[in-house]
């Protein structure tokens, strides 16, 4: 008895390392890395500063010091939107060698946070618009694992403007073209209609314009474009949104936009205007004009094979309604998300206003964009209530406009509205002051 | 004058000790305001998440490959927290091909989230459809066309599972040895952060 007491023991023990030595392995690091882009502003010959905020959750015992890398990169962009990192995408516009970390190589234990600064030192001859590419590396290399080792990594965009004076974007619509459905022999087609099996390049029924703007300037914009469709000399049947993963043009870039109408069209000649313009105060616009035609018998093919598969809806919006109970003097963010419910690419346009409120309280981070066919984007509206704001609920809605491809010689309104009402209890229990 | 000195001293340590006791046992003076300054910044956010981040043994996972025909697969999963939409990419240099220095394999990746991005955050299907991320590629080619991943409000982290195979080459047998590669995944950015 007392023998069999013993060996238990040792075997308890033996069960106990045993399962403390596999707990061991089975540690959880993580890596939270914010933002994901920034914009920095310096003069020539001057510096500037701008952080990263690094965070090892701790997320329960089982969390583990996280080995981190910081790496300063160049990065390139694609005219299809596409992101390559390395010094293979070097340029001539990098800013790799302008960027300088205090630490490159350091541990997060677990719940600790860090402000990663960066120092950014512009040469005197600097001009217009830099960028390169944090990377921030999770974990250190394991030399002797078997298999396929996993490495994990985050990318944070670095955008650096060095305003030496004044710049306006200039850009030019390089290359364009019309794709209007090929029935050809095929007659007949049978086309999926259900939403998840839609995707761009395999729409048969719809009209798809491309167009590829270059940037010829020293500055980056956001380009925002359409496709003007005219029949009838230069009548106005269509406005096409056109859409692009990454509408940040960069220097010397070039970038195809999308546009697709899931509309057939009669037959008949049309001219169509390609046009884009930038964000900027100093807008400048960027056309090109094309032509092309639509025979007889496609129209008919076309028309006979088109299924209008839209929802009811051209708009999904989650949240239906946004309630917020806040202090004086509290500043906070609530998102929304827009949901392109049809196979065309869509305008939205999203305005906040008051009811007997001032708007200065609330505001929206980015209400004008273009959204892909099934396409979703979420976007934050932020409220900044005054510290002296007095106890009560105050009410605003978000408006938001919606512009499909569709021809309008059907006498159909392109527009669709929606709202969201937004609801702010101002409690006074407690009084906060913001600060910048 | 030894017994007056000691009584005053006396005294004087009651009045004080009285006269602080009134301060100390005063009535509550009331509410009184305070402020607090507070600053908030809302930013985009991308954390990585995993187990240990062990590599993927094809061996463990499987079997180490005993036939020319044998094409052994492994995985492992990952937890993406975010409340953005973002991009993932691979390394499809020669880096991410399993190789014992002397010979390689084909080696061929594939990925999947656990969402769609219509009811929870992940790749929607016209996503994975153009990334080619769910049939298996090989690395050189491994999401050269980024996974576009839809963030979806209610639903902040994505379980993200990466898969491998590894394959003899068609026409010849790969030397016999221990074969490793080392795989990048990397979240970036969008026009919306």
């Amino acid at each position: 008895m007392k023998r069999n007491s013993g060996i238990n023991s040792i075997s308890g023990a033996g069960l106990a390392a045993l399962f403390f030595f596999l707990l061991s392995g089975v540690g959880f690091a993580g890596l939270a890395v914010s933002p994901l882009q920034q914009n920095v502003e310096v003069k020539p010959g001057r510096k500037a500063k701008f952080s990263i905020i690094l965070t090892n959750n701790d997320r329960g015992p089982q969390t583990v010091p996280c080995p981190v890398i910081l790496d300063v990169l160049d990065f390139s962009v694609s005219d299809l939107g596409q992101l390559s990192f390395g010094e293979e995408n070097s340029h001539d516009r990098s800013a790799v060698d302008w960027i300088s970390f205090e630490e490159t190589e350091f541990v997060l234990e677990p719940g600790e946070s860090r402000a990663m600064v960066a120092t950014v030192t512009a040469p005197n001859n600097a001009d217009g618009d830099y960028w390169a590419a944090v990377m921030v590396k999770l974990g250190k290399s394991k030399v002797d694992e078997k298999g396929v080792q996993i490495k994990l990594q985050t990318a944070c965009g670095i955008f650096i403007h060095v305003a030496r004076r004044n710049y306006i974007e200039r850009g030019t619509v390089i290359d364009g073209a019309v794709d209007v459905p090929d029935f050809g022999s095929v007659g007949d087609i049978s086309i999926d209609t259900s939403q998840d099996s839609v995707e761009e390049d395999s729409l048969p029924q719809v009209l798809k314009v491309n167009a590829e703007l270059k940037n010829d300037g020293l500055v980056g914009f956001l380009a925002r474009g359409k496709a003007y469709l005219y029949s009838d000399g230069w009548r106005r049947i269509a406005t096409i949104p056109l859409h692009s993963s990454r509408r940040r043009v960069l220097p010397d870039d070039s970038r195809w936009f999308t546009g697709i109408m899931d509309q057939p069209l009669p037959a008949g000649d049309y001219k169509l205007r390609i046009f884009f313009a930038s964000d900027s105060k100093y807008r400048r616009t960027m056309t090109r004009d094309m032509e092309f035609s639509i025979s007889g018998e496609d129209a008919v093919a076309w028309m006979a094979n088109y299924v209008n598969s839209d929802s009811s809806d051209v708009l999904g919006v989650e949240p239906g309604n946004i309630a917020l109970q806040l202090n004086p003097g509290r500043f906070t963010a609530a998102r929304f998300q827009l949901a392109n419910q049809t196979l065309g690419t869509i305008l939205t346009n999203c305005t906040i206003k008051g009811e007997g409120v001032s708007a200065d309280w609330i505001e929206i981070k980015t209400g004008d964009f273009t959204l892909a066919p099934n396409g979703r984007r979420s976007t934050a509206c932020v409220v900044k209530i005054p510290p002296d704001a007095e106890a009560g609920e105050y009410n605003w809605t978000i408006h938001i406009e919606t512009e499909r491809p569709s021809l309008s010689s059907q006498g159909q309104d392109n527009i669709e509205r929606y709202e969201i009402p937004v609801s702010v209890v101002v409690d006074d229990t407690s009084h906060l002051v913001a600060s910048n | 004058m030894n017994g007056l000195a000691k009584y005053l001293f006396l005294l004087l340590i009651f009045v004080a000790v009285c006269l602080t006791g009134k301060v100390a046992f005063a009535a509550d003076p009331g509410p009184d305001s305070a402020t607090c300054a507070i600053s908030v910044t809302v930013g985009s956010v991308i954390e990585w998440e995993g187990a240990n981040f062990a590599a993927i043994d094809l061996d463990a996972q499987e079997a180490a490959i005993t036939a020319k025909s044998h094409t052994p697969e492994g995985s492992a999963a990952y937890t993406l927290w975010t409340n953005c939409n973002l991009e993932l990419s691979g390394d499809n240099t020669a880096t991410a091909q399993l190789t014992d220095a002397t010979d390689t394999l084909i080696t061929k990746y594939k990925i999947s989230t656990d969402g769609d991005g219509s009811a929870a955050t992940g790749a929607a299907a016209a996503a994975v459809t153009a990334s080619s991320s769910d049939v298996y590629t090989v690395h050189g080619s491994f999401l050269s066309t980024a996974l576009a991943i839809t963030h979806f409000n209610s639903d902040g982290s994505v379980e993200v599972t990466l898969e491998v195979e590894a394959s003899n080459e068609a026409d010849s047998v790969a030397d016999s040895g221990s074969y490793t590669a080392t795989q990048t995944i990397t979240a970036t950015w969008t026009s919306d952060n």
